[in-house]
């Protein structure tokens, strides 16, 4: 029996791990171990007020703590009743913007560029790579900028709020951004070609693809979710639809559909299952690369992170221009006549977020779920680790060590975010 | 560096604020992500001192002293941070990024904790002694010869 076995998962958020089994030639048993202490989040919220809500599931993860913002915001919107001011929802998919250009640009240029490149690290990639790292850095910076103007700092945004934002961030403050997202936009325009001269292993899964169903746009937040297979629900049946299980070597939840079992959330599924609402320039950068749905490599992910970072800037850029700071900042949340319930989903830069809470008479939190998309993706994780590790028979235990990390860096994981539940270990 | 609701590992914040108790006349910067850290690295302070809290295998509440003018050592097995890359890989890439740009003395102050990112304001009690120490490092790696 041979075992692959990372120690340790780098270039991933949080702590997690990998152990793939071989008897002879056959894989026997590929497990994604997350060991991180499991996050209390779902309990911690229990009894505080809703309208404390999104600042705390904001901490659950530093690098997407808008996502959990707009999902908890959307589901506690749900439940009082509260419908935005179309002004509002512009200006939440303005700060979304800023995080997956800031998520996607550490993901692609400091965490998974190297792994194509045989680098071990970013830092030993920005020594023969010096522009594109400085190039990733400053649309990060980009990102960031837009997170800052408007949720008023880049970490853990305290803008947003139950009803809307706090405040309206003035036009001018927006507008003097539009200089530095060009000159982003720009970066990530010349990325893209730089992405498209990568080599990628020739691999396609299987898979079902889900995403938030954003209507005519591309999806930041939404009220439904569909799938390239058929699913087309709203989020508040989601729990009819889906299903979280423990699994013996891991604290985070495996997510499945009950009716089809795993599937994949994420830029690939907004890629497949979204790409007539990107703008035409970005298609169109997408076609020059040979790039059009359906793609089932997940290897080329990094690819689609490049063209929702230009395509994020993009619309930035229009949201910005279209901005004007003379409206209500929120509405003020009723008095919550009974308990009742509410949903929200939203695209995080990993994939769908879905949020439920149970809020009573006196605005109190009586029930949380909390399902991350790096959780929803644990399932896929294994299942192309399985299919990949064939590949690791003939190689070192260093060269399978960085494939089997590839693998597990297309999608992103947000260990910390998988808590509601990584060490690679590859044992010869 | 750090996070406010995260248990020990906003003990770097509250070093911070027990700087600024004490009337420090540093430059003082509140971050959450190490890739700020490396624009910071590159804006002319000199020396910079980073607090951040650390994992190694030891009990909680020391305070350990980086000197990074030769390198940025990995303190533990794993990074403690969750925006992929940590401190030291920060430190690195600035260099890397950034020749001879990046200040030539930088310190990290590790305050062990032995628990990340568990929801809750409040830092443990050893991690809680240890702010004390490390603001009084920070100062004396600060100031004058």
């Amino acid at each position: 029996m041979k075992t692959v076995k990372t120690d340790y998962l780098a270039r991933v958020e949080g702590e997690g791990g990998v152990r793939i089994r071989f008897r002879g030639d056959q894989v026997r048993d590929v497990q994604v171990r997350i060991f991180e202490p499991p996050r209390l989040f779902e309990a911690f919220v229990r009894g505080r007020s809703y309208a404390e809500v999104p600042d705390i599931t904001a901490r659950i993860c530093g690098i997407c703590p808008v996502a959990y913002q707009m999902s908890s915001c959307a589901a506690i919107e749900d439940a009082l009743g509260i419908r935005l001011a179309p002004e509002i929802g512009e200006l939440r998919r303005l700060l979304y913007c800023g995080e997956w250009i800031e998520s996607h640009a550490l993901h692609v240029f400091m965490l998974h560029a190297p792994d194509f490149l045989g680098y071990p690290d970013a830092i030993a990639m920005a020594r023969e790579h010096r522009e594109i790292v400085l190039a990733g850095l400053a649309i990060k910076k980009a990102g960031n900028a837009i997170i800052r103007a408007i949720g008023g700092r880049e970490i853990h945004p305290i803008n947003p709020r139950v009803g809307g934002f706090h405040s309206l961030p003035p036009r001018s403050a927006l507008v003097e951004l539009i200089p530095e997202l060009e000159s982003a936009h720009q970066a990530a325009m010349q990325a893209l070609q730089w992405l498209g001269r990568l080599n990628y292993p020739d691999y396609e899964g299987d898979y079902e693809f889900v995403a938030v169903d954003g209507g005519d746009r591309y999806p930041f937040i939404g009220t439904g979710l569909i799938s390239n297979r058929g699913l087309n629900i709203s989020a508040r049946d989601y729990d009819a639809h889906f299903e979280e299980s423990q699994v013996p070597h891991s604290n985070a939840l495996h997510s499945r559909l009950r009716a089809r079992g795993a599937y994949v959330c994420g830029p690939l599924a907004r890629f497949n299952l979204h790409f007539d609402k990107l703008s035409e320039g970005v298609r169109e950068a997408a076609r020059r690369l040979n790039l059009t749905p359906p793609c089932y490599n997940p290897f080329k992910s990094i690819i689609v992170r490049g063209l929702e970072i230009a395509f994020a800037l993009e619309e930035a850029i229009g949201l910005i221009r279209r901005y004007h700071d003379n409206g209500d900042a929120f509405i003020a949340p009723p008095s919550a006549a009974s308990t009742s319930t509410g949903y929200g989903v939203s695209e995080a830069p990993r994939g769908m977020l879905y949020h439920r809470y149970r809020v009573d008479s006196a605005g109190l939190i009586r029930d949380a779920k909390i399902v991350p998309p790096t959780s929803q993706n644990l399932a896929s994780i294994e299942h192309d680790l399985a299919r990949v590790a064939p590949r690791m028979i003939s190689l070192t235990h260093a060269e399978a060590t960085r494939l089997a990390e590839q693998t597990v860096r297309n999608y992103d994981p947000c260990i910390s975010c998988a808590t509601h539940f990584l060490q690679l270990t590859i044992e010869r | 560096m750090g996070q406010q609701w995260a248990g020990d590992d906003g003990v770097g914040l509250a070093v911070i604020r027990e700087l600024r108790r004490l009337n420090s006349q540093l430059d003082l910067v509140e971050i959450d992500d190490p890739a700020r850290l490396i624009e910071l690295l590159c804006e002319g302070a000199d020396p910079v001192v980073i607090v951040d809290a650390v994992m190694d295998d030891g009990p909680a509440g020391r305070v350990l002293l980086i000197d990074c003018r030769r390198g940025a050592p990995r303190l533990q097995s794993h990074p403690l941070s969750t925006h992929g890359i940590d401190p030291m890989q920060a430190i690195e890439l600035a260099r890397a990024a950034h020749p001879g740009r990046v200040a030539s003395r930088i310190f990290v102050i590790g305050v062990t904790i032995v628990e990340a990112s568990g929801p809750g304001h409040n830092l443990s009690a050893p991690v809680q002694a240890a702010v004390a120490r490390a603001a009084a490092r920070a100062i004396a790696i600060c100031s004058p010869l």
